[in-house]
């Protein structure tokens, strides 16, 4: 089989084999080996769901899990930067480049009034569980992004149409509403310094004033007393870590879908003492410890694009239900306060101003432990003083992640 | 499994590659029975209970290929078996994917309120059923040996490279190399580079092309009103989308053929550069055009007949080349359209006659009626397809422009040039200019390295990876 004339295209196929072997050196093998330690007879035995399966995990080793995974995900992203390429599609999202290079997700559904109705209904459910154990109520409605950013032209997007609609329906249901969005914007927030641009949350800061926006909230409409002293941003250390985070979005398309692709990322400690108890269940002492020790997640703070989420440095939770109890607060308030991923930097904050805070996160989540809670008994047992959610956008009340699944 | 996945490229290609040239290399037998295997499993992979309905076909193919080689002097006997084989594998083909579609119309038709069931498609029945009758009409014609080795005629119809997408290999083309073929370094080479190049075809620029067409097409269907312009933008993406998808596909088979010492036929010769329909025909899935001509319209009298006899041979052939891409009234419509206009043309006598000006006015008529064929082909139902039809010549009371046709269209004009390039043999003239050149010969190594790479990268970083043979 020898070559009577060299054959230029040799070079292509070392090169192949020498970069497919690179590739799978590694993590990808072992994990492509479980993959069919775990479901490779599915083949013989012709089972649909178990082939699935294999298949699945047989993807995952063979994407995620390649040595040069975070390279070939950079040029991807760069060959699409050169080409002009403003819209992916990444799975079930659809995500878009705005002029100022931040990553949206098109909301291209538009919820009908069933739909909004349908969720307005599950939350009106929630305050009446409140009401009936004599907690106030208040739902805090988050902007998802593609309400500030502006969207290229040629894509439809429905976020700022269904955001409305939710807050129109809650109104009109008498739930008690707290429009974050023009909260935000009296408090002097703008478009280029609300969020991310490679992720969907808001900043940090941001998360600071949007507590604010709930505690004044709060005073307003039930008289609940706040100490100006953590609300000011001048009490805190910011440490900026320049372009240390791709976020959620980033990490689907690659870090130069923009040159400006990574964010920088601020971590907002207090100047003052604190000291919080983390307890699961209530009274049950699990840590102690102060702001850094119980509210942040330091592990998350550190340059890894495509692995670390920088974002959950804010995010010190465990398991469903994570019970606060701020050892250095003696007003005896009780929040109960269930949140979606856009409250991790409202937490930290909001912790500062009761003696007790409930955080729940009912969403479907392998990384959290423990039961989640039926929100009707788990109010009757604690009876808060509050009930708030805050949640960003709106979801379909079937959510996959069961977001609305209160009860 | 598709090729273009990192499944493919890091898992089965290399593993068969190495099993065929390394561990069986000295025994023809063994190489022959673990491809068989390998090309099960790639099935498998995806369809786990239908490679059953394959291995069925093999073994019927199989019997009836016995049959006919043994009966061959007994002509009635020889047409009774082709018959039952026929009827086996267009039965086959009936129940699959054409049961669902035939029960409703009758429902519809009848009021016959009949339970049709739906049934799930085995993707590629189209195409191995295709070539499972080939095997056997070739015995018949004595176009190829008959092989007595059941696990021969499986590795024919289940070959991996042409099993999901075509082309659709006539067994006479590889009958010998199924025993006989030689493996070369140049054709392994070649055909890896072959393989390069339609998976750079793929990725890069059918999956490209497939978003602007699916937003097009989504956004028709949903009741968008869409621009002129813009209609006819998603058109134009389709039309690129289909040939880089397909002609893509088609060089992947080819390629890994090679590799392994099979020849194909090609199946795409720039389709787009045709000036007649009936030249469209002749480079666009070839293998194909040629099954239903040597298979069909041949045997109906092709055109050695009168012109009324053969109007209607054209008719049955291109009804059935309409129906054979899907199960769906669009699909007939569209082979009857390419119908019509093959009739006109052979009529008219237009599509010999040559001349500069007339050349430019039959290519810009052809490729009009291709791209609003493919606007038939792509659309859900008819109602869609004359909703879109329509929008593209303003009769939607749509308006002419819009920013949505603005944003689409900058943002991808560099891959709509280089798309428009590629459908004409630019790079095939240079390639062949140069063939004795080794520095060029290097220079094209390199690209296709490059390509290489950004395909990766492409199926590593995006998700979006549209199958669009799944009527098939």
């Amino acid at each position: 089989m020898a070559m009577k004339k060299f054959n230029p295209y040799c070079l292509l196929f070392v090169f192949a084999v020498v970069f497919g072997f690179i590739g799978v050196w590694g993590q990808s093998f072992g994990s492509f080996l479980n993959a069919f330690y775990g479901d490779g007879l599915s083949i013989v035995q012709f089972n649909s769901e178990g082939v699935g399966k294999l298949r699945n995990n047989v993807d995952k080793a063979l994407t995620e899990k390649l040595s040069y995974h975070d390279l070939m995900m950079d040029v991807g992203s760069l060959k699409n930067n050169l080409l002009g390429t403003r819209r992916y599609e990444k799975g079930s999202d659809v995500l878009t480049v705005d002029d100022r290079g931040s990553l949206i997700s098109l909301s291209e559904t538009k919820y009908s009034d069933k739909a909004v109705n349908a969720v307005t209904d599950r939350i009106k459910e929630l305050k009446t569980a409140a009401d009936k154990n004599g907690a106030k109520f208040l739902y805090c409605a988050a902007p998802t992004k593609g309400y500030y950013n502006e969207v290229p032209s040629q894509y439809k997007d429905h976020t700022r149409e269904n955001y409305e609609n939710l807050i129109n329906s809650l109104e009109e249901k008498g739930v008690p509403c707290l429009n974050l969005y023009n909260a935000l914007k009296e408090k002097g927030v703008t478009d280029e310094t609300m969020y991310f641009n490679s992720d969907h949350h808001w900043l940090p800061e941001v998360g600071f004033l949007a507590n604010n926006a709930v505690l004044e909230e709060l005073n307003n409409r039930y008289g609940f007393s706040y100490d100006e002293k953590y609300m000011d941003l001048n009490n805190y250390n910011i440490e900026c870590f320049p372009s240390y985070s791709l976020g959620s979005y980033g990490k689907k398309v690659g870090q130069f879908y923009a040159w400006n692709g990574v964010d920088d990322f601020d971590l907002i400690t207090p100047k003052f003492d604190t000291d919080f108890n983390d307890e699961y269940p209530v009274n049950t002492v699990i840590d102690r410890g102060d702001y850094e020790q119980i509210l942040l997640k330091k592990d998350h703070l550190a340059k890894d694009y495509y692995h670390k989420t920088v974002y959950n440095t804010y995010r010190a939770q465990k398991n469903h239900i994570k019970v606060l109890r701020n050892n250095l607060q003696d007003n005896g308030k009780k929040i109960l306060l269930v949140r979606d991923s856009f409250g991790q930097v409202v937490v930290p904050f909001l912790a500062q101003q009761a003696s007790e805070i409930h955080v729940i996160d009912v969403r479907k989540d392998q990384s959290l432990k423990g039961e989640k809670p039926n929100l009707k008994e788990y109010i009757e047992e604690i009876k808060p003083d509050y009930v708030m959610v805050l949640y960003n956008g709106i979801y379909s009340v079937n959510s996959g992640d069961g977001r609305y699944k209160f009860f | 499994m598709l090729f273009s996945s990192t499944t493919f490229l890091y898992f089965f290609l290399p593993i068969v590659l190495f099993f065929n040239f390394i561990v069986f290399k000295k025994s023809r037998l063994l190489q022959n029975i673990f491809l068989l295997f390998a090309s099960l499993f790639f099935y498998a992979w995806g369809e786990p209970t239908f490679v059953l309905i394959m291995i069925a076909s093999i073994v019927v193919n199989w019997f009836f290929g016995l049959m006919i080689s043994k009966k061959h002097d007994n002509k009635a006997i020889s047409r009774l078996i082709i018959a039952l084989d026929v009827t086996f594998n267009l039965g086959l083909l009936f129940v699959f994917k054409y049961l669902t579609f035939a029960g409703n119309i009758i429902n519809d038709i009848f009021s016959a309120g009949w339970s049709v069931p739906d049934i799930a498609l085995p993707i590629g029945i189209s195409f191995f059923t295709f070539q499972a009758m080939s095997y056997v009409l070739d015995v018949y014609r004595q176009k190829g040996e008959v092989q007595t080795n059941i696990l021969y005629v499986g590795l024919y119809i289940s070959f991996f490279p042409q099993l999901i997408a075509g082309p659709i290999v006539r067994y006479e083309t590889i009958a010998h190399e199924i025993k006989h073929r030689k493996e070369t370094l140049n054709d392994f080479f070649d055909g890896f580079a072959r393989f390069t190049v339609g998976l750079s075809k793929k990725v890069l620029l059918a999956n490209s092309f497939a978003l602007i067409a699916d937003n097009a097409f989504n956004s028709s269907k949903s009741g968008d009103a869409l621009s002129v312009t813009f209609s006819w933008l998603g058109a134009i993406a389709y039309t690129l989308q289909i040939f880089f998808d397909f002609s893509g596909y088609s060089d992947m088979a080819i390629g890994l053929g090679r590799m392994f010492g099979f020849h194909f036929l090609e199946n795409f010769d720039y389709p787009y550069i045709s000036t007649s329909i009936t030249e469209f025909w002749r480079r666009w899935h070839m293998s194909l055009g040629t099954w239903f001509r040597d298979y069909l319209y041949f045997p109906l009298g092709g055109s050695r007949c009168g012109k009324a006899r053969n109007i209607f041979n054209l008719f049955v052939v291109w009804s059935l080349t309409g129906l054979w891409h899907g199960a769906n009234f669009t699909f007939i419509i569209w082979g009857l359209m390419y119908f019509v206009l093959l009739v006109i043309e052979k009529l008219t006598g237009i599509y010999r006659k040559k001349g500069k000006a007339l050349n430019v006015f039959k290519w810009l008529y052809t490729i009009l009626f291709v791209i609003l064929g493919w606007v038939l082909f792509r659309a859900d139902t008819i109602e869609d397809a004359l909703v879109y039809l329509k929008s593209m010549f303003g009769l939607n009371a749509n308006v002419f422009t819009d920013g949505v046709f603005a944003g689409w269209f900058m943002q991808n004009l560099i891959l709509l040039i280089v798309g428009a390039v590629l459908s004409t043999p630019l790079f095939r003239l240079l390639s062949q200019k140069t063939k004795n050149s080794t520095a060029a010969g290097f220079i094209k190594s390199g690209a296709l390295i490059v390509l290489l790479v950004l395909s990766v990268a492409s199926l590593v970083s995006s998700s979006y990876n549209p199958f669009i043979y799944f009527n098939f």
